[in-house]
């Protein structure tokens, strides 16, 4: 056709001009698709934060947390509970106060394992039946958590009698937890890792690791999936029930590896695989069987958590009531919740994209535009004349309009398609600037003790809320093909304003332009 | 020099009868309140089917007011403008550019060539919408041999020299078979030989097609070929033409 040669010609010729027009939209284009790719990279990120608690199919986390007063503070937290519920940590946690009398003779070294549930109760395992049994629920499994502190040295000479709980034994820590949180582990302070035994006699060191037992007849609802296993492998639901998986940080931190054994209560456990901890979820050191650790602890049949599935989407809040109302001081704590409740540098961008990015992108498009039809309409005003005299040799306004759009499209795509470049360019500079940022995930951990005593018993390096995310910027081709549109389309309105303008002179008028 | 004067032209370019243009106490204004410049002033003008006419005139008499007005380029302030019967103050934007494009062709001091497109490209704009493909390209060739420019349709304006741009613009106007060729000052910007070729060839497709030509010029040794010759001032037409009017029809 004689307009798209002429289209042709005219960029063809003109190339500087067109070039600086087009370059004009591939800046607001490429600014489009490197905020975009940035924006969903983030999201990327986020969800592989996310996967272990959304992507595998836990919809819901059950608990039965200590119910603290939230007038409690300080040590007297312990005071706020309930005579049932003091009882039962007191049985569950109590096993902490050791007589060195009763262990060993004097003089004689020792080692002992003691297990504690801290602040998550344990309840009855039926409870998983029970569960998996409610209408929107496709599958439950449960899991008992516990701390294990081993301790090991010589039995001192000289101990005085057991005459009290301040003896030559230990309670509980002294507690500096505002008492705020429900059993969140945040209200009692982070751990500050095992060490040696403060003020008792020296030669005795406690070890402390956090232990879980998981239904392996579940992998892909427990509190460690197989997708989490590094190196080696799962448990098999018929293998051996001394089977163990370690974390790989404390794996690394006891120079542990495939095939080292691990002691749990006087049990030798082989490990048989490593696995990263996830985010949110129970970043245990030491994954062992249910039931293996249940008999091991002396907690047969009981649980601490239940991972709940729902069947569908959409029914996570109904099964979340229904849990609610049918299990009495339960809490649930769905991935939606535990979502919302990421923190830390990877929220603050994502926030940050979300809402920087889109005013980025429609300030970069509409500058873009503006650049565009201001480079159009000056290249119009120099070709007034030859406008004027396509209407003398009878063009039509339309005709002349439709031929500066059509100019002005192909001069927009062509920006779309530079911008395209650059935005690659751009992207793969982020990418390979290996951005990190950190996702933290507060009060997620069950296995901060209550009353500072987490401060003694929990590892120091477990890691348990915040984990490092490598940025990526990924370009779809959805992206590009946005982009190009959006280009190509502010192209049009450049032309065509520009066109309308010049056509709508008087072609008397515009032949007497001066070129 | 036109070497195939039939292929060019309209065949019958008397078909119509009647005069081509008639201009009715046509007056021209331009600027707006206290500082209005009459460039026409209550003009009475006829110009009949193969006429070759020639307005002259100093600078500023409105010559080529005049022709914008003939040509639909511009609106009369008051008085009318009947082309070949139409009045062109009826006629809407759209009617006036299929004027332009079927009934006239114009030729301009500059050229008015698109500097982007060749020879054989510029001929073929004013054929944009009336013909198709190969018919508007062999169109376009037959045309610029016509004007013996055949070997040069390839080349960029900027390429060729005044005479033979003029010569492409000339191809141009005759694209469409027009009823009435327009010349504004045709040779004002060529050299004195070139510029009689230039008319030559403009009196050449007169005298042997038929074709009327109106041609704006001030030098009056070209005037003097032309068999009319309307003479302007102050936006009026002098009462005595320096040449006597040829015989109307």
């Amino acid at each position: 056709m004689f307009y798209i040669s002429y289209v042709l010609s005219e960029l063809r010729r003109r190339s500087g001009r067109t070039i600086l027009t087009a370059l004009g939209l591939a800046v607001g284009v490429a600014l489009v698709i490197t905020v975009s790719a940035l924006s969903s990279g983030l999201s990327a990120a986020q969800a592989s934060v996310l996967k272990p608690l959304t992507g595998v199919g836990t919809d819901m986390t059950v608990t039965r947390p200590l119910q603290l007063s939230t007038t409690g503070g300080g040590g007297n937290a312990f005071f706020s509970l309930t005579p049932k519920q003091r009882a039962q940590l007191r049985k569950e946690n109590g096993g902490t106060r050791l007589g060195f009398r009763n262990i060993a003779k004097p003089g004689r070294h020792f080692s002992v394992d003691r297990f504690r549930v801290s602040t998550q109760l344990t309840f009855p395992a039926s409870q998983v039946s029970k569960t998996a049994k409610l209408s929107g629920v496709a599958d439950a499994s449960g899991s008992l958590t516990l701390t294990d502190t081993s301790i090991s040295g010589k039995i001192p000479k000289n101990i005085s009698p057991p005459s009290n709980n301040n003896g030559s034994g230990f309670g509980f820590g002294s507690g500096n937890g505002s008492g705020q949180g429900s059993g969140s582990g945040r209200a009692f302070g982070p751990g500050t890792g095992g060490g040696r035994f403060f003020g008792g006699p020296s030669g005795i060191s406690f070890n402390s690791r956090i232990v879980t037992g998981i239904d392996p007849s579940h992998p892909s609802l427990s509190a460690l999936t197989p997708g989490q296993v590094t190196k080696g492998s799962y448990f098999s639901s018929a293998g051996n029930p001394d089977q163990a998986i370690l974390s790989t940080a404390y794996a690394q931190r006891q120079g542990l590896s495939l095939g080292s054994t691990v002691t749990l209560s006087g049990t030798k456990f082989s490990v048989i695989g490593l696995a990263s901890a996830p985010l949110g979820g129970s970043p245990s050191d030491i994954y062992v069987k249910l039931a293996t650790l249940q008999k091991l602890a002396g907690l047969e049949g009981q649980i601490n958590t239940m991972q709940v599935r729902a069947a569908n989407g959409g029914g996570v809040s109904s099964v979340q009531r229904e849990i609610t109302s049918s299990f009495k001081g339960a809490q649930v704590t769905t991935a939606a919740e535990l979502a919302k409740s990421i923190g830390g540098s990877l929220a603050d961008a994502k926030n940050l994209a979300g809402k920087l990015g889109v005013a980025l992108e429609v300030i970069g498009l509409l500058a873009a535009v503006l650049i565009a039809c201001l480079l159009t309409l000056a290249s119009v005003a120099k070709r007034i004349r030859e406008i004027g005299t396509l209407k003398a040799v009878g063009w039509s306004q339309l005709l002349v309009v439709r031929q500066i759009s059509l100019e002005a499209l192909l001069q927009g795509f062509l920006g779309g398609i530079l911008g395209v470049i650059l935005g690659l360019i751009a992207s793969q500079v982020v990418n390979a600037m290996g951005l990190t940022l950190t996702a933290t995930l507060p009060g997620a951990t069950p296995q901060s003790g209550p009353f500072g005593l987490g401060r003694f018993l929990q590892p120091a390096a477990s890691g348990a809320g915040s984990t490092l995310v490598k940025i990526a910027a990924p370009v779809d081709l959805n992206l590009i093909v946005l982009a190009v549109v959006l280009a190509a389309l502010g192209g049009l309105v450049a032309g065509a304003v520009g066109g309308l303008r010049a056509a709508r002179m008087r072609p008397a008028v515009a032949l007497r332009a001066v070129e | 020099m036109v070497t195939e004067p039939l292929s060019i032209t309209r065949e019958s370019p008397h078909s119509d009868n009647g005069p081509v243009y008639v201009l009715d106490r046509v007056t021209k204004r331009f600027g707006r309140g206290g500082a209005t410049v009459e460039a026409l002033r209550s003009i009475d003008l006829q110009i009949d089917p193969g006429e070759f006419v020639a307005i002259v005139g100093p600078s500023g008499s409105g010559k080529t007011t005049l022709l914008q007005l003939l040509g639909a380029l511009d609106r009369p302030t008051s008085g009318h403008v009947i082309c070949r019967g139409r009045d062109l103050a009826t006629m809407s934007e759209r009617e006036l550019a299929r004027l332009r494009r079927e009934t006239i062709g114009f030729i301009f001091q500059q050229f008015n060539l698109i500097p982007t497109l060749t020879a054989q490209a510029n001929v073929e704009v004013a054929m944009a919408s009336t013909a198709r493909g190969r018919e508007r390209q062999n169109r376009a060739r037959a045309l610029l041999e016509a004007v013996v420019l055949g070997a040069r349709a390839g080349h960029l304006p900027s390429q060729l020299s005044g005479g033979e741009q003029q010569r492409v613009a000339i191809a141009r106007a005759l694209a469409n078979r027009p009823a009435v060729l327009l010349a504004d000052e045709p040779t004002g910007n060529l050299d004195t030989t070139t510029g009689e070729e230039i008319i030559g060839l403009l009196r050449d497709l007169s005298e042997r097609q038929g074709q009327t030509v109106i041609v704006i010029t001030h030098d009056h040794a070209i005037a003097t070929m032309a068999p009319r010759v309307v003479s302007l001032r102050d936006g009026q037409i002098q009462a005595k033409p320096p040449i006597p009017p040829a015989p109307a029809g």
